[in-house]
């Protein structure tokens, strides 16, 4: 590989001059002529039969054009079909017969303006019989507890248990057996556009959605089986996107409703969800519950660990699975250990449908394995930092769930962020209240998560020299389109400002599978965009070679040029290759590029397999001081490595590290989305739900690892959900060392250090 | 700008509108508006500036920021009618002729643009901030803009374009 030019370096985004003038344009933006506006009747029982529905009233009302109810949905949806692909299967419907937590859909208006169809569902009419509702998954997995599925015992959704190596006998080999509990709670995550949903048939009967959902595609492939619709005449627009973190993947919901409702309206229809309604149906993360058991030799070799995992699935339980999966695989990669058990149950509770909100799962287990790696080493008086580096995976190693590592820079994310800090001077040896914590992540790069988990680009040289990316990779506000267009720009020789990126309209573009689980974007769209625009090169060259008479090898590509290399004032602009292969040749210059990674799906019941075809890794290492009066936590210093392969935007890249732990200490300190016991959420409002302000976030460093990910696209890997993996794990370890005291349950609060302090205070004044 | 608006819609209930005069990005727009309209409403509907965004509409996120004489208000929360005689600046004013101001050119330079949902209102509230000091410490900074939420950047960049367009901040990398 030559020298790179445009890719390695930090370019200004290539949306920014939109956003910054406030041009760019949202789906909350879209209004299309004649338009409805939707409002939604959502369930005031978390848990109740629903007797009847009368809607009579609210259809007679001036201003109202439609109203549906559960029983406007198809009949018979295709759900088994779907079943196999989409892990379980939510309703996607209006309640029919019961609702099972409060906010679910049982009616919808649309209507000529929003107060209207606001009013008119007041003069809906529901009766309901309450029933006792859960929200606790333990509880909720007890003898007696209200059962949320007819057809789920103790509300256990899904339950699976795998098993490693010899997990008993590596307990024997141990020294020492640290046996704890970590939670994590229920948190939303906040996109800050809401859900918006826009429906418009036209006089053919073609549907056209517009949207800020984090997957087109799924919706595109499953909505014609659910509304009846052929493929074809259906198609998704998406315009710029007010951030997506995981919510609602795949949710279908809104778009039943809307199509139903445009098609009884014949006219289009907006659904946009209040604040309220994102906390309450939108897709909270899980809570998870790790009951955790590590078996260790005294020199620090892990043995032997045993996992148990409960998450909330929420009222339907969707893709609690698939998070269960990908959140274990990794936390078990992540260490050498040979011998590892796994034991994981999603279980029904009264709460809205949970979701992945960024990185896939991965956030309560994570935070269960590396706070008891802390503990550990305290436990055996060893370094954190040296019992991580006794035991992580390395690159060339196959791990004990199959992942192949073909690249990692851990040791040195490890060492860039404790050198940092000032790891070795200060820990243990701070001045009181003062400490420094660390801890470790991996993630996947991209995943294989369905038969399908390529990527499709094309790229097309314009007659004017200009460069257009054709692909169906998205942009939710992480900087996709910047970094794919700098692989275009740099393979084609031309400036980031000569790229221009294809609407994302499903009807348009290649079909993609999304970010999922690892925002893969940059590693299966980088390398298709540069597949494809090496061959729209190799067309380039072709014409060109034609046009002035000599072979295509005989050239160059040099300031926009087509040159002859042995003769430089021989040159043709691409410009003009481009206008003559599509005026005269009738040709257009137009390269396509396919990656298939080669990889495999987890093994569903083992969850072994090299599901990704690189992984991410991190480290961290973080500073506090905690006030001992207060319980309150002051993050001095935040160090997060990042090994992503190569920086493709290293401004973009820094991004992504820093935003993600800003983020992530909302849930780790701040956030808790609270229900009270009749199961309503108590804090749906950004001013009792707190989100972490620029006064909560402390400074961040990041440091980017370069370990060059043979299967990426010029070395690089995923790095936009990684760096909130770890970060729980080192606060708590930073707060231990000021103070003296373990938070095993998140989010770590003033409250729970005093409790913590005040009991250690009890013990060592207790009475020997 | 969106006109068209403040003709007699022929309505089954009693006119209420009143008439509003208001300097909106360096422009005088006299309108009719209901007493109950926001100023965010005003904007996005009536005028079709739709660069002041909405969030929450409860003065939670700071997303629908604008200047109301010079000073930062949540747009969501303040009545059209009251900003009478005032003048108003969105962030669609603040480019002049097609040039950036200084605090747009500086977020795109720094990154400290990402889903971008906030930005409006982070770059007016950065611009009151250094209108009155033009070289906040990051304390400073911090502290003005701690009621604009924003989800995707840890602030990091933003804090560092802010401080740089106000000439104390370090320069964008290359
Ligand atoms: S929309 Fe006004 S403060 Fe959130
Ligand atoms: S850039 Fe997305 S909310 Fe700030």
């Amino acid at each position: 590989m030559g020298r790179l030019s445009v890719v390695g370096t930090s370019l200004p985004r290539v949306d920014a001059w939109d956003k910054v003038t406030g041009r760019a344009e949202y789906a909350f933006d879209v209004e299309l002529p004649d338009m409805l506006h939707v409002k939604v009747l959502r369930s005031a029982y978390a848990h109740a039969r629903i007797l009847s529905v009368d809607t009579s009233k609210a259809q007679g009302l001036p201003g109202v054009r439609a109203v549906i109810t559960g029983a406007d949905m198809p009949k018979d949806p295709p759900l088994e079909a779907l079943r196999n692909e989409l892990y379980a299967v939510p309703p996607f419907s209006l309640a029919t017969d019961k609702a099972r937590y409060t906010g679910e859909e049982i009616a919808a208006v649309a209507a000529e303006d929003e107060l209207t169809a606001e009013e008119a569902l007041q003069w809906i009419r529901v009766e309901y019989e309450p029933l006792p509702a859960v929200i606790d998954p333990e509880e909720a997995m007890k003898p007696g507890a209200p059962q949320i599925h007819d057809d789920a015992e103790n509300n256990i959704q899904y339950e699976n248990r795998t098993e490693f190596g010899d997990v008993e006998k590596g307990f024997a080999e141990a020294d020492h057996v640290f046996e704890d509990r970590f939670s994590t709670q229920l948190v939303h995550p906040c996109t800050l556009e809401r859900t918006v949903c826009i429906a418009a048939f036209d006089s053919s009967g073609y549907l056209t959605f517009y949207d800020n959902s984090i997957d087109p595609y799924k919706q595109s492939r499953y909505l014609p089986k659910l509304l009846g619709i052929e493929p074809s005449r259906l198609r998704i627009v998406q315009k710029a996107i007010g951030s997506n973190f995981g919510a609602l993947q795949g949710n279908l919901t809104p778009y039943i409703m809307c199509a139903l409702l445009a098609k009884k309206a014949g006219r289009p229809v907006k659904l946009v969800y209040t604040r309220e309604e994102e906390f309450i149906n939108a897709g909270p993360r899980h809570m998870g519950v790790c009951y955790l058991r590590t078996g260790v030799k005294n020199d620090g070799t892990v043995t032997a660990r045993d996992i148990r995992l409960i998450t909330n699935a929420g009222a339907y339980g969707y893709l609690g699975p698939a998070m269960m999966t990908s959140g274990f695989t990794p936390c078990a990669g992540l260490y050498r250990c040979p011998n590892v058990r796994f034991e994981g149950k999603c279980v029904y509770t009264n709460t809205a449908v949970t979701s992945p909100y960024r990185s896939f799962g991965i956030v309560p287990p994570a935070f269960a394995m590396e706070s008891m790696m802390n503990i550990i080493a305290e436990e055996l008086g060893m370094d954190p930092v040296a019992l991580r580096l006794k035991n992580i995976t390395r690159q060339g190693d196959v791990t004990v769930v199959g992942q192949e590592i073909s690249s990692s820079g851990l040791p040195e994310c490890i060492e860039k962020t404790v050198a940092h800090i000032g790891w070795k001077e200060k820990r243990g040896r701070l001045p009181p209240n003062r400490g420094v914590g660390m801890a470790c992540g991996m993630f996947d790069s991209e995943v294989r998560n369905a038969p399908f988990a390529g990527s499709v680009a094309y790229v097309k040289l314009l007659e004017d020299g200009r460069v257009k990316v054709i692909s169906g990779e998205f942009e939710w506000g992480q900087g996709s389109r910047t970094v794919l267009s700098q692989i275009a720009a740099e393979e084609l020789g031309v400036p980031l400002e000569s790229v221009l990126f294809s609407e994302l309209d499903t009807a348009a573009v290649p079909y993609a599978l999304g970010p999922y689980g690892g925002g893969p974007v940059t590693l299966r769209g980088g390398n298709a965009v540069r597949l494809a625009a090496v061959e729209a090169r190799r067309q380039l060259f072709a014409v060109a070679a034609g046009m002035l008479s000599v072979g295509p090898d005989d050239l160059e590509l040099k300031d926009q040029k087509v040159v002859v290399r042995d003769d430089p004032v021989r040159a043709l602009s691409s410009a003009q290759v481009a206008h003559y292969a599509k005026f005269i040749l009738a040709e257009e210059i137009i390269g396509r590029g396919h990656f298939e990674p080669d990889t495999v799906m987890r093994d569903p019941k083992t969850y072994y397999g090299n599901y990704s075809s690189g992984y991410t890794f991190t480290a961290q290492t973080v500073e506090v001081a905690v006030d001992p009066e207060t319980g309150q936590v002051r993050i001095l210093d935040f160090a997060s490595a990042i090994d992503l392969g190569k920086a493709i935007n290293p401004m973009a890249a820094d991004g992504q590290n820093e935003g993600c732990v800003g983020q992530e200490l909302g849930p780790i300190l701040l956030e808790s989305l609270a229900y009270d016991k009749q199961g309503r959420v108590v804090n749906p409002n950004l001013v009792d739900y707190r989100l972490p302000t620029a006064l909560d976030v402390p400074p961040i460093t990041s440091f980017l690892v370069e370990s060059h990910e043979p299967h990426g696209p010029y070395g690089a890997k995923a790095c936009g959900q990684v760096s909130n993996i770890p970060a729980a794990a080192a606060l708590a370890g930073a707060i231990y060392d000021a103070v003296g005291v373990w938070i095993k349950d998140q989010p770590i609060t003033p409250d729970k250090i005093l409790r913590a302090l005040a009991e250690k205070e009890k013990r060592e004044h207790a009475p020997a | 700008m969106g006109g068209g608006v403040g003709g007699g819609v022929g309505q089954d209930v009693a006119d209420t509108r009143k008439r509003l005069t208001v300097t909106v990005n360096g422009r005088q727009c006299s309108l009719m508006v209901e007493p109950n309209r926001t100023l965010l409403e005003f904007l996005r509907e009536d005028l079709g500036l739709t660069g002041a965004r909405e969030a929450c509409d409860t003065g939670g996120c700071g997303a629908c920021t604008v200047l109301v004489d010079g000073r930062p208000v949540y747009s969501c929360l303040v009545l059209a009618v009251d900003c009478q005689g005032k003048d108003v600046l969105t962030i669609e004013g603040l480019a002049v002729d097609g040039r950036l101001h200084p605090l747009q050119q500086a977020f795109i330079d720094h990154g400290a643009v990402q889903c971008g949902f906030c930005t409006p209102g982070m770059i007016l509230t950065a611009k009151a901030l250094l209108d009155e000091n033009p070289a906040p410490t990051d304390e400073e900074v911090r502290e003005a803009i701690a009621g604009n939420i924003c989800r995707c950047t840890g602030y990091v960049k933003i804090i560092e374009a802010i401080r740089a367009a106000g000439g104390t901040g370090k320069p964008a990398c290359t």
